[in-house]
């Protein structure tokens, strides 16, 4: 394997993990949204 | 986000063997076996999934009979069709059908502890009442055995008109006639809505009834005042020995997760080494090959070894839970928390924070009053959880002899004790200072059920610490994977143009990961770190294991290859001037300051939520996070500057 | 269970009250001493406790069994064991009966 090609597959691998970790971010903001715009269980209160 | 909150909700209909699917409900009193019978029925094949909208933790689980796919819902305990507190709302409201986005169920079971059968027949007569195709699961009935007692079954099947099945969820016996029993309720015809009871909440004649029923069914041979569990709860609820057995107990516990996890972390190490050398044999020096090894290997490979004592830590929570010993717990210190404004019921969500803060926030729902419970919320995440133990045992093992105090337990647990009761005390101490300004209310009397002792089922320990390992190693393969891949990225490029190939180190000063390492080393300086721990800290933001494995990562990037293991490296760093980056001190105040920091999206996720969402949820999430940084920040200022002032900062 | 006499006096219960007819017509329920056993007759306590103890079984008129009483109050009600603050168990009344 050529060190050219490691470099292709590296910088692949690397962009895959980029795009990964940007989408579980987005997920995980997107879910903080949500729970700020449900009304939760008012603690205590016996509803939803 | 931890896999609690990550599991997709709409996952509920699944492919099985035929078309039909029937959807069944357990029910019953806490501390009826109902979580051991929902083993014994679904097996393996089960997960901890939310329903929508409300964050409450539940199991699902199924199996196949008879070309039907079965699926059964474990529901949270509950002792009345009143609701008190949020848990047994949400309870409720799957079973009448009135959760948004959860179909009611077809067939509800309700669990019976026939050892305690008064008590428990009083929420399934009221179930029963509801008219919906109901089996009652008598469950423990080789215990009723043993102590010679006998029920009549078919008379208690006439007296409540419905079908009873004697089974033994811990031996697996009569699991088969319940499963045929399920299958059929639903074609039965349905039951008389009333046994005649009236009100619904005329709980005199109910229990009146209720008696009377009792008196027919159940034959006694003795009836012992005092039992096997009253005899340990003589010791074990001594106002002196009780706290201090549990400290004693804690403190076994960890001594275990160190000792016992020993030779497994070590088999993984060396499995990562073996695998490190294979890829170096198979691959060309090159992106690829040191991608693999000082990336990947190294940053996965780092955090994998703790997962031996993240499963041993879970299995000691498991058992103290299943034994019946963390209710005895919580009354135990019910009057020495009192003064702090909180009632003995916040510890058993304190005690679940050393497994997980998600959990323990949600395990606050038994708590009926709300400023306790919010109090509770608020310090739940200081409670040490398993994702802080990587960091804490890495660091511990670098730097704490392993020597023996008075020949017992070693320095190093002592050391990981202290952790652990410097964050129980911070959250004793937080919720007392929240209690007295924010969150001021009466604090309500203890009011708590002590089940019986019980020798945990093993299925049950294993099934869920499996399903903490599974959530963990999925972390590792995603999130932590990645991250670590990212963070190879940028240890090693920008390479600096000299002409002469640069030696590891000057390569990492010169990449993007050391510029931005020396831009934010000033706000760690105080601390005593370097830039290198500084991007560690930043890295643990996105989860708290990340520590590790950038840690992994950044060192096997300064080294060359196939060097020692992390926690010899990192005692044998040295700074520009020759002298040791990692004093003790050093190490103390990093784990001060992990003790406290607030490092989890998926816990402000849930505190989010279970302080009442919107705006309002947000501040809380807000108010949290940022104490505890404070906290943490000052912590292991406090130890660092502490520690030089009193001439402790020698070299380690 | 037989215990040495320094691990009685750390573990051991506080002696029963002498067999004989019951000293009085009515006391606070946290008077009472482990091992015996006595009629509630009334709780006074904020509703919603009220409400709790009821849904567990423990109302006016109900027979209980002290089994603890060294710190809150362990009761034997209707063969569970019932775990009580202190607070709660001041405020319920009962008639004790003949041990």
């Amino acid at each position: 394997m050529t060190p050219e090609l490691q470099r292709w597959l590296a910088a692949g691998a690397v962009a895959a993990a980029a795009l990964y970790v940007a989408w579980r971010a987005l997920r995980a903001w997107r879910a903080a949204r949500a729970a700020v715009r449900t009304p939760g269980c008012g603690p205590g209160c016996g509803c939803r | 986000m931890t896999a609690v909150a990550a599991i997709p909700h709409a996952a509920h209909v699944r492919a099985g063997p035929g078309t039909d699917s029937l959807r069944v409900a357990l029910v019953g009193n806490p501390n009826a076996g109902k979580s051991t019978l929902f083993n014994a029925l679904t097996g393996m094949r089960q997960r901890v999934a939310n329903f929508p909208g409300v964050t409450v933790e539940h199991a699902e689980g199924s199996y196949a009979r008879d070309s039907a796919w079965i699926t059964v819902l474990d529901l949270p305990g509950t002792y009345s069709l009143a609701a008190q507190s949020p848990d047994e709302a949400v309870a409720l409201d799957v079973l009448l059908g009135r959760a948004r986005g959860v179909p009611a169920p077809d067939v509800i079971v309700v669990v019976v502890d026939a050892v305690n059968l008064e008590r428990n027949l009083f929420f399934a007569t009221q179930i029963l009442e509801l008219g919906r195709p109901t089996v009652i699961a008598l469950n423990r009935m080789d215990r009723m055995v043993a102590e010679g007692t006998r029920i009549d079954v078919p008379e208690l099947i006439h007296e409540l008109r419905t079908v009873v099945i004697p089974v033994s969820a811990t031996r697996g016996e009569g699991i088969e006639r319940l499963r045929h029993a399920i299958s059929c309720a639903p074609s039965l015809p349905p039951a008389p809505a009333r046994i005649g009871l009236g009100d619904e909440m005329d709980v005199e004649r109910r229990y009146a009834w209720i008696a009377d029923v009792v008196e027919r069914c159940v034959v006694r041979r003795t009836r012992s005042a005092r039992t096997t569990s009253d005899r340990v709860d003589a010791v074990l609820l001594h106002r002196v020995w009780g706290p201090l057995i549990f400290l004693g107990i804690l403190l076994l516990a960890f001594q275990a997760m160190f000792s016992a996890a020993r030779p497994l972390a070590d088999g993984i190490e060396s499995l990562v080494a073996v695998a490190g050398a294979l890829v170096t044999r198979v691959l060309p020096a090159g992106d690829l090959r040191s991608l693999l090894v000082d990336g990947v290997l190294a940053g996965v490979g780092s955090v994998l070894v703790f997962l031996p004592q993240i499963a041993i830590l879970f299995l000691l929570i498991g058992l103290l839970e299943d034994s019946g010993y963390m209710a005895r717990a919580a009354f135990a210190v019910d009057r020495y928390v009192r003064p702090l404004g909180l009632q003995g019921r916040s510890f058993v969500p304190l005690v679940s924070g050393y497994a997980c803060a998600v959990p323990g926030i949600m395990a606050t729902r038994t708590i009926q009053q709300r400023e306790e419970r919010l109090a509770t919320i608020m310090v739940v995440p200081l409670m040490s959880c398993s994702a802080r133990l990587p960091v804490y045992a890495l660091l511990i093992a670098a730097f704490v002899p392993a020597v023996r105090v008075a020949g017992v337990v070693s320095l190093q647990s002592l050391t990981m004790l202290g952790m652990y009761l410097l964050g129980t005390v911070a959250a004793l101490g937080m919720a007392a200072i929240f209690r007295r300004t924010l969150l001021r209310s009466d604090t309500r009397a203890l009011i708590m059920e002590l089940p019986r002792y019980s020798l945990p089922s093993p299925r049950v320990l294993l099934a869920s610490v499996w399903q903490r390992v599974r959530i963990f190693l999925r972390r590792a393969g995603t999130v932590i994977f990645a991250i670590s891949v990212l963070l190879w990225a940028l240890a090693r490029y920008p390479q600096p143009s000299t002409p002469t190939p640069p030696t590891p180190e000057a390569q990492l000063g010169a990449s993007a990961l050391g510029r931005i390492g020396h831009a934010i080393e000033p706000a760690v300086r105080p601390l005593g770190y370097d830039w290198k721990i500084g991007v560690s800290m930043i890295a643990s933001f996105a989860a708290r294991e990340v520590f590790v494995s950038t840690m992994g990562t950044i060192y096997s990037a300064s080294a060359e290859e196939g060097g020692p293991a992390l926690a010899q490296r990192l005692r044998g760093e040295r700074d520009s001037r020759g002298r040791a980056v990692y004093t003790p001190l050093v190490a103390i105040g990093l784990m001060v300051f992990y003790v406290f920091a607030l490092m989890c999206t998926s816990t402000i996720a849930i505190t989010i939520r279970e302080t009442g969402g919107g705006w309002r949820g947000l501040g809380w999430a807000a108010l949290q996070f940022g104490y505890m940084l404070a906290l943490a920040y000052g912590g292991a200022l406090l130890v660092y500057r502490g520690g030089l002032a009193l001439g402790l900062g020698g070299g380690g | 269970m037989r215990l040495p006499p320094f691990l009685k006096r750390l573990f051991g219960r506080t002696p029963r009250p002498a067999a004989g007819p019951s000293p009085c017509d009515s006391c606070p329920l946290a008077a009472c001493a482990a091992g015996s056993r006595a009629t509630v007759l009334c709780i006074v306590c904020p509703a919603h406790d009220a409400h709790r103890l009821r849904t567990l079984g423990l109302f006016e008129g109900v027979t209980v069994g002290v089994v603890d009483t060294r710190s809150g109050l362990v009761l034997d009600v209707r063969g569970s064991r019932l775990a009580l603050g202190a607070a709660i168990a001041a405020g319920i009344t009962v008639q004790p009966l003949r041990a």
